[in-house]
Parts: structure tokens; sequence; C-alpha cells
């Protein structure tokens, strides 16, 4: 049975910022964090050209184009921190919306972590025209879809070796949202709409999606 | 499969090609512990990173630490009561984990609500109530619960206008309804 290890979620906006607004007194000027939060804050770098700080569940860059939130904690925060940084930030113009999931599994042995990379990426191709001593490997599968009922772009699910756990498998989600317009705050209301309320279906497709994979591979 | 050569986002890894899986004394296990002491990506990387849409996964943060933290259950709650003298305080419990459940209530103390977010338990208020575990390194498992509270900003100029756009709906059909009503009566 594979099982959870370790785990991260990414919200992440393409568009035109200005990293220099957002700095974590400025957040909590908004009433989006606490204040303790703020003044504890791990500024590592506030900038014109790029944001980056951490306020304990959450990790925060910001550069010229993307405004990235990354957290390994409760999913549901950072949801409500773009939704209320961007329902004041209404005019910014914004072009897409990634909401991202990644998980690391353990598997109960190297033969199945194998046995999953070859079941993923069959070799019988590849072992024809490369050197035969040297075993092909698996190093990354991507693939592009769409989630059921999803009004997203792309469902996209990466696959790779984990590097965090001992015969594990990584699994990076991306639903990715495009605007019709960038420089329209319409635009923008309705990405924020569509992740407060898909956020949360997003993060438990992606783990079902995940473990899906998990038990077919290794039931053949 | 074999270790990745590199990550497209977090810039350049080296990792030997011919070391396999399962070779312990490998230079991809020293990789493995370098990612795991390394929370922020170099300057210089995030400033090549080249965002390709539509896809566009990666975060440019890499988030790893000595503690995994695990959330069992999520419920979203809404303050029902103000808290009385021994400072309980009524909410409706919604399962986000599995929202097929029916929705509970419980009651809560101020004590369990952080210092900052004490002048926010107020009627109609929504918190959030966590269930999990936390792992440390050595694979001590703590359960931990944790409650906050949700911050959403002031109304916006926008979010005043949508309102009363969708108000004025609701009361052009009110008005309808009304009519019918009325017009019914006097049949």
């Amino acid at each position: 049975m594979a099982e959870l290890q370790n785990e991260a979620a990414t919200i992440v906006l393409l568009g035109s910022f200005n990293p220099r607004i957002f700095q974590p007194f400025w957040f909590a000027a908004q009433d989006l964090i606490r204040s303790d939060e703020a003044e504890k804050a791990d500024i590592k770098l506030i900038h014109s050209d790029i944001a980056m700080f951490s306020i304990g569940w959450a990790q925060l860059q910001v550069s010229s184009d993307r405004f990235a939130i990354s957290t390994i904690k409760d999913h549901i925060l950072i949801r409500d921190l773009v939704v209320g940084t961007f329902r004041v930030l209404e005019h910014t113009p914004v072009r897409a919306l990634g909401m991202n999931r990644e998980l690391h599994y353990a598997l109960a042995s190297q033969a199945q972590w194998h046995s999953l990379g070859d079941q993923l990426a069959p070799k019988e191709i590849w072992r024809q025209v490369l050197t035969p001593n040297y075993r092909p490997g698996m190093k990354a599968l991507v693939i592009e879809g769409q989630r059921p009922g999803s009004s997203a772009v792309t469902f996209n699910v990466k696959v790779e070796p984990s590097r965090q756990v001992q015969n594990g498998v990584y699994f990076q989600t991306n639903e990715h949202h495009q605007a019709s317009q960038v420089d329209s705050s319409e635009e923008l209301s309705k990405l924020v709409d569509v992740l407060e309320t898909e956020w949360l279906k997003v993060q438990q497709y992606s783990q079902t999606l995940a473990e899906h994979v998990l038990r077919a591979a290794k039931s053949e | 499969m074999y270790e990745p050569l590199s990550d497209d986002v977090l810039g350049d890894r080296f990792i030997d090609p011919s070391v396999r899986p399962g070779d312990d004394e490998s230079p991809s296990s020293e990789t493995r512990e370098n990612a795991g002491s390394q929370t922020w990506v170099k300057i210089s990387d995030i400033v090549k990173t080249h965002i390709t849409a539509p896809f566009d996964p990666a975060p440019l943060v890499q988030l790893q630490s000595d503690l995994h933290h695990r959330t069992l259950n999520t419920w979203e709650c809404v303050v029902m009561t103000a808290p009385d003298g021994s400072g309980d305080f009524d909410a409706s419990l919604h399962d986000l984990s599995d929202p097929g459940f029916v929705d509970e209530m419980g009651t809560f103390n101020v004590c369990a609500v952080p210092a900052p977010d004490r002048d926010l338990i107020r009627v109609g208020n929504v918190f959030y109530f966590f269930t999990g575990s936390t792992i440390d390194k050595f694979g001590t498992i703590e359960h931990v619960w944790r409650l906050r509270f949700r911050r959403l900003p002031r109304w916006s100029r926008t979010d005043l206008t949508r309102v009363d756009a969708e108000a004025n709906d609701l009361v052009e059909m009110l008005g309808e309804y009304r009519g019918e009503t009325d017009s019914a009566a006097e049949r």
C-alpha cells in the first residue's frame, strides 16, 4: 500500500504584479493575516523585482509576472489569503490561475517502485535503441487532460521519482484556468471566484487521481 | 525509474546518471540531503525561470521541513452564539473533508482560540477547525488540532456594486412574486 508521506499545495497567478506591495505588514493592515504573524514573518527579500517571505503556514514569492503562495499545512488558508488579497487588489491584471498540489508517496519496495515506472512508461521500445546494458528508466511523465466538471483549460499531472522519499513517487498536479481578457477586473473576479469554489475540489481530486494511478498500476 | 536529472524551475542539479536507485552511498542520496535543507531557491534561479503557460505547475518554493504535517480533517465552522460567562460558544460544523456529512453543532471555549483571533468570536464569523498529525524526522507522530478564524477583506467597491445589483434583482423578483400573489389573492 502506497503511503502519503509529504505534500504541499500552491496557488499561482500569472499577470502583472508590483512585488513591493506584498509585504507582511501590508497583509496585516488589510486584516488578511494576524499582526503577530506579520511581526514574526521570515522575510527573505522585499525588492521592486521580487518579494519572498514566509509566515509560518505559508511561503509567498511574487515577481513582476508571477504570484505564488505555497503551504504544507492547511490548504484552505492559502485559498482565503489569495481570495482576500485579490479582492483588495481588484484591478490587478491577471491572465491565468494555477491550482497545484504536490504529493510524495512511499511504495512498499523498490520492486514496486520499478514496476510502477515500467507500467507508466513501458521500456520495450527504448531498449531497442538505447544501450542494452544501461537499463532505461522513467525520469518524468507528463499527462494533460481535464478534471471532470471543471471549466479549466487543462489538468496536468506530472509523475516523477520522489527526491524526498525512499522508493517514493512524486505527483504534481496543476489545474490551469485562463482569463479571456487580461486587463479586466471582472476577469480577475471570475478567477478569484473559481479559486474560492474549486480549490478544495482540485486538492481532493489530485489526491484521488494519484491514489487511483498507484492502485491501478499495482493491480496490473 | 531513476532520480530526475534536473528540475526545470529550481535550476540545475548535478546527479550522476550512472547511479541507480537503491545505491545508498550515491551522490543522489547526498542530493536528497541537500534538497532537504534547501527551503528557498537562489534569486538567480528565479530570474532565469521562464513561465511556460499553459503548463506552469511548479512552485518556486521547495517546501520541505523536518516536520511532516498531515491534516486529517477540516471543518468550516460558523459561530452561532457569543461566548457565555464561562467562555463557551456554540458553532455549526461543516465537514470540508467530506461535504456529504450532515452539519453538526459543537461547543468551543475561547481558551481554544488563539489570542489574536479572539476579537473575531462574533456570531456569523467563520473559523476553521483542523485535526491532523505531525511526524518528526524520527517518526514520532503527534496528534494536533488547530483553530483559526477566517480573515477576508472589507467589502471592495466592486463587491458593493455586485451585491447592489444582486439585491436589485432580488427586489425585482420578489416584487414580481408579490404581484402574482396579490393577483392570486384578488382572484
